[in-house]
């Protein structure tokens, strides 16, 4: 018996009717590929100026109903396609106006949609800040492991210890705090003890796209927000039942040194992912299994990691729609702190040799979008997210845990209050609670008003302006709010070039980890600080867009952002036993510029990006520079496809850091610590896509590291050598 | 827009090159690698203005972890320091000649496989002077690392597991001593 949807789905998240009744006449047609005329399932039609659209069937049919009559502009877009819109189209009432439309592929995204700027869809030429985009292509040609391998290229981003760091923004803080925002298909997605995000419990298969938000941008998004925005958006749920199978190999090559050699095995890691979805009417569900056994090329540093994640999604009739995602982690490993010394690079020191981490995290989250008026669109949004982490040392009797939940709900509406104006406003609600032997007991969360206008002042010019009002506790031992405003402008003077200069305010609430962490890990103790106050920022950027007609785009930016009461991680050894503590330490400003060039030149035959950044983050307190940030960041990277093959390769080069935590390496806690160089990074790769009637079979080559270059990332960790790597998928 | 996009092929033809070559000249470099150095620091002591000859009794580098403040003897530090090993290193050690006299600079290398040194921050290094014949009491400093020959701060030094710190040079001029911290 097929389920009525409203018995199948909790009613939690559904907070207004999500129907109304509309009358008028109807758009409909069907979009193919130009190349052959297939149907593009999935394809996004929106009505211009209007809060409606919909997403185009398995034959790539669409229809739009209960239009009101009148003369409107059409958009039809899909990733990997060129954006089309279609202006003077005629709705009368009782009619249906029939539009065919063909999209041609265009492997750069010149009109490509994202989410995460204003939260709603937009063309990314629309957009007036810098934002990157990463899609599930890449993702899979470069084999990447975890999110953060793949947030490697994107441009302005580097990646220490597991933690992002965007255009200077962040350097490292040993697991507690994050200066950027990570949500999951719009969700904020941080976990409530230390504050940081843990891309391992997204499967990668699973990622559709990651848009990557570059400034502060707290005036929508709040706390974290500081340095940019990591939103993850999971893959839609396809039209045709789809089964998905990924099984990869990995062997790591031999060190460079006999020295460092501590195991006679080879050292392999490999992993399976399964995942099938299928629909029922107008119910879609999506489910996924993976693993991934690594046996790591450092001693204790072995991983076994099990994902499962569950996707449902129920359209209704007038384009409203509720998904829910649910996903679930279990993995544990050894802990890989430091090295023991430069000449024994891959064993960690003895008393680290049995160190090990569990983790179960587990998180259910639901969207339902619904269409209230025909300009009035509202979103309502929230998250479960639940942390249980716990370590162990030769030290400790028995294992450190922590445990943590987080509640997040959100309702954003948007408003299209006439041709000039669009109204962006919502309301945000946290809570957090935290039992943890290294932090203790805690409750918190907090409550945040947000809205902006984006005014169309002329066809050239667009004004946005809003705020986010916060009201925090946790993390803070006085509760307090902040008030952030916000202002962009994007002009675009000609078809293809756009000019923007943006400003927002920051603001990052401490974790509960910095504010309170009591604990002693190996040879050094930390300490709270009820003190801590949160950090605020401004940030400046201006930059230009311009298409280079159906060759692929060019992007500059010039960046500023000025900081107070910056949160780092001091060391004070005057008591004899060093002692870590986060402070408010720093006065701090980071100046730089970006440019970036996709091209596909040769009909998409080959794909290119580069990309550079240059950052000069100046501790103003100190007058030194500030830790972990390189200046020059340089990604360039090249894909050839001559069907069925393709092959290509990257590089990645990063300055030397310049300023690391030297206090660790004066007093002798970690040897060697001060031995770092500039990071050059060479991957190939070479695959093919078979299709065998109906399936099709993926294999791909990836040698990563392919000159063995030795560096680190972070203080004393060696990253991996050179690494071989198999993958096989079939698509059914 | 023609002209614009040969431009371009033109910029990533040389992006491209540009980063191929670096790829290949970073690639040729292995990066990191084992250190074979010793754990110490080394340096040269620069003399000036000798005194008589009968003034130059003995000369002998002094490393402390600390600046002595207290008004011990400096024989009642020393002595201390054999029952703490590592608190104050003697170069070269009792019983053997001291540095070699009346020459215009002599080079030193101090290692932690050759004497008492440890891996640990020393703040003073000074250059001691034995003035007259009471082997206990006729000591006095004549020269310290420092950054600055002005006031001649004591600067430290941070010696590093396998790093060999070079360039820890004393400028001694025996017509400007330095503070005396001992009785």
């Amino acid at each position: 018996m097929a389920m009525r949807p409203k018995q199948c789905w909790p009613l939690l998240l559904i907070l207004l009717s999500p129907e109304l009744l509309l009358a008028g006449g109807s758009i409909a047609g069907r979009i193919t590929a130009k190349e052959d005329t297939s149907g593009l399932a999935g394809a996004t039609v929106v009505i211009q100026g209007m809060a409606r659209g919909t997403t185009a069937g398995a034959d790539g049919r669409y229809r739009i109903e209960d239009v009101p009559p009148g003369n409107y502009a059409v958009a039809f877009s899909l990733v990997g396609y060129r954006r089309d819109v279609r202006y003077g189209i005629q709705v009368e009432d009782g009619k249906e106006t029939v539009i065919n439309v063909m999209l041609t592929q265009a492997p750069v995204q010149t009109e490509q949609v994202v989410v995460t700027a204003n939260k709603r869809e937009q063309s990314l030429q629309d957009v007036p800040i810098s934002i990157s985009i990463m899609d599930a292509t890449q993702i899979q040609e470069r084999n990447s492991l975890t999110i953060e391998d793949a947030l490697r290229y994107v441009p302005g981003v580097n990646i220490t210890g597991g933690q992002v760091n965007i255009r200077g923004s962040s350097g490292y803080s040993r697991g507690a705090g994050s200066r950027v925002l990570m949500l999951l298909d719009g969700v904020p997605f941080i976990t409530g003890d230390t504050g940081e995000l843990n891309f391992e419990s997204i499967p990668v298969g699973q990622i559709d796209r990651i848009e990557v938000l570059k400034g502060a941008s707290s005036a929508l998004y709040g706390s974290n927000a500081l340095g940019g925005v990591i939103n993850i958006i999971t893959k839609p749920i396809p039209e045709t039942p789809e089964t998905y199978v990924r099984a990869y190999g990995g062997l790591y090559n031999k060190p460079s040194y006999p020295e460092w050699a501590w195991s006679t095995k080879n050292r392999f890691y490999n992993g399976q992912a399964v995942s099938h979805s299928a629909r029922a009417g107008n119910l879609g569900v999506a489910v996924s299994f993976s693993r991934l056994l690594n046996d790591a090329y450092r001693q204790n540093d072995y991983l076994r990691r099990y994902n499962f994640f569950l996707k449902m999604r129920e359209d209704y009739a007038n384009a409203g729609a509720l998904t829910m995602n649910f996903g679930l982690l279990y993995q544990y490993g050894g802990q890989f702190v430091y090295w023991r010394n430069l000449d024994s690079a891959l064993i960690p020191p003895v008393l680290q040799k049995t160190d090990n981490v569990k983790s179960i995290r587990y998180f259910t989250s639901g969207q339902y979008n619904g269409v209230i008026s025909q300009n009035f669109l509202l979103s309502t949004r929230g998250i479960w997210y639940h942390n249980d982490w716990g370590y162990e040392t030769i030290n400790a009797i028995g294992r450190t845990e922590s445990v943590s939940d987080e509640f997040d709900l959100e309702s954003t509406g948007t408003l299209l209050l006439n041709d000039q104006h669009t109204m962006t406003f919502g309301l945000e609600a946290r809570y957090d609670l935290v039992n943890a032997d290294l932090f203790g007991l805690h409750r918190g969360g907090g409550l945040a008003l947000y809205a902006q206008d984006e005014f169309r002042i002329s066809k050239l010019l667009t004004l946005t302006a809003g705020a986010r009002f916060d009201f925090q506790s946790l993390g803070l031992t006085k509760p307090s709010g902040q008030l952030n405003p916000k202002a962009a402008l994007l002009f675009a003077p000609a078809a293809g070039t756009t000019v923007r200069a943006s400003f927002g305010r920051g603001f990052r609430v401490p974790s509960v980890a910095e504010a309170f962490t009591t604990a002693a890990v190996s040879n050094l103790a930390a300490v709270p600080n009820k003190d801590l106050k949160p950090e605020r920022s401004y940030s400046y950027e201006v930059g230009i867009s311009q298409t280079l007609g159906s060759l692929g785009t060019f992007d500059a930016a010039a960046f500023q952002s000025d900081y107070w009461d910056l949160i780092e991680v001091g060391l004070d050894a005057s008591s004899g036993v060093p002692i870590v503590q986060w402070r408010n330490v720093t006065r701090a400003r980071v100046q730089g510029y970006e440019t970036s060039l996709k091209l596909s030149p040769f009909g998409g035959a080959v794909f290119c990006n580069v990309s550079y950044t240059y950052v000069y983050p100046h501790d103003l307190t100190t007058d030194d520079i500030l830790k972990y940030r390189p200046r020059h960041v340089f990604y360039a990277d090249a894909t050839v496809r001559l069907k069925p093959l393709f092959f290509g390769g990257d590089y990645r080069y990063i300055s030397r850091v310049e300023n690391i935590d030297m206090e660790l390496v004066n007093l002798g806690i970690i040897p060697d610590g001060d031995q770092r160089t500039p990071i050059h990074v060479v991957n190939f790769r070479v695959g093919a896509d078979v299709d065998l009637g109906g399936t099709t079979l993926t294999a791909t080559f990836n040698v990563n590291n392919v000159f063995q270059y030795n560096y680190v990332e972070l203080i004393a960790n060696m990253a991996p050598p050179r690494t071989y790597v198999f993958s096989l998928e079939a698509k059914i | 827009m023609a002209r614009l996009a040969s431009h371009s092929k033109r910029w990533l033809a040389r992006a491209l090159f540009v980063a191929a070559a670096a790829a290949f000249v970073g690639g040729c470099n292995e990066g990191l690698g084992p250190i074979y150095e010793e754990t110490g620091f080394e340096g040269v002591i620069h003399y000036s203005n000798w005194p008589p000859l009968d003034q130059v009794w003995e000369l002998r580098l002094l490393v402390f972890d600390n600046v002595p403040s207290d008004s011990s003897s400096l024989l009642q530090l020393l002595l201390a320091s054999v029952t703490d090993p590592g608190h104050i290193v003697l170069y070269p050690a009792l019983g053997t000649p001291g540095l070699p006299k009346l020459v215009d600079a002599t080079s030193y290398k101090l290692t932690t496989s050759g004497s008492t040194l440890q891996v640990r921050r020393y703040n003073y290094v000074v250059l001691a002077w034995r003035y007259g014949p009471n082997l206990f009491a006729d000591w006095r400093p004549a020269g310290v690392f420092t950054y600055n020959q002005t006031t001649l701060e004591p600067a430290p030094v941070n010696v590093r597991n396998r790093r060999l710190l070079e360039n820890i040079d004393i400028f001694v001029d025996f017509t400007r001593l330095p503070p005396k911290p001992w009785q």
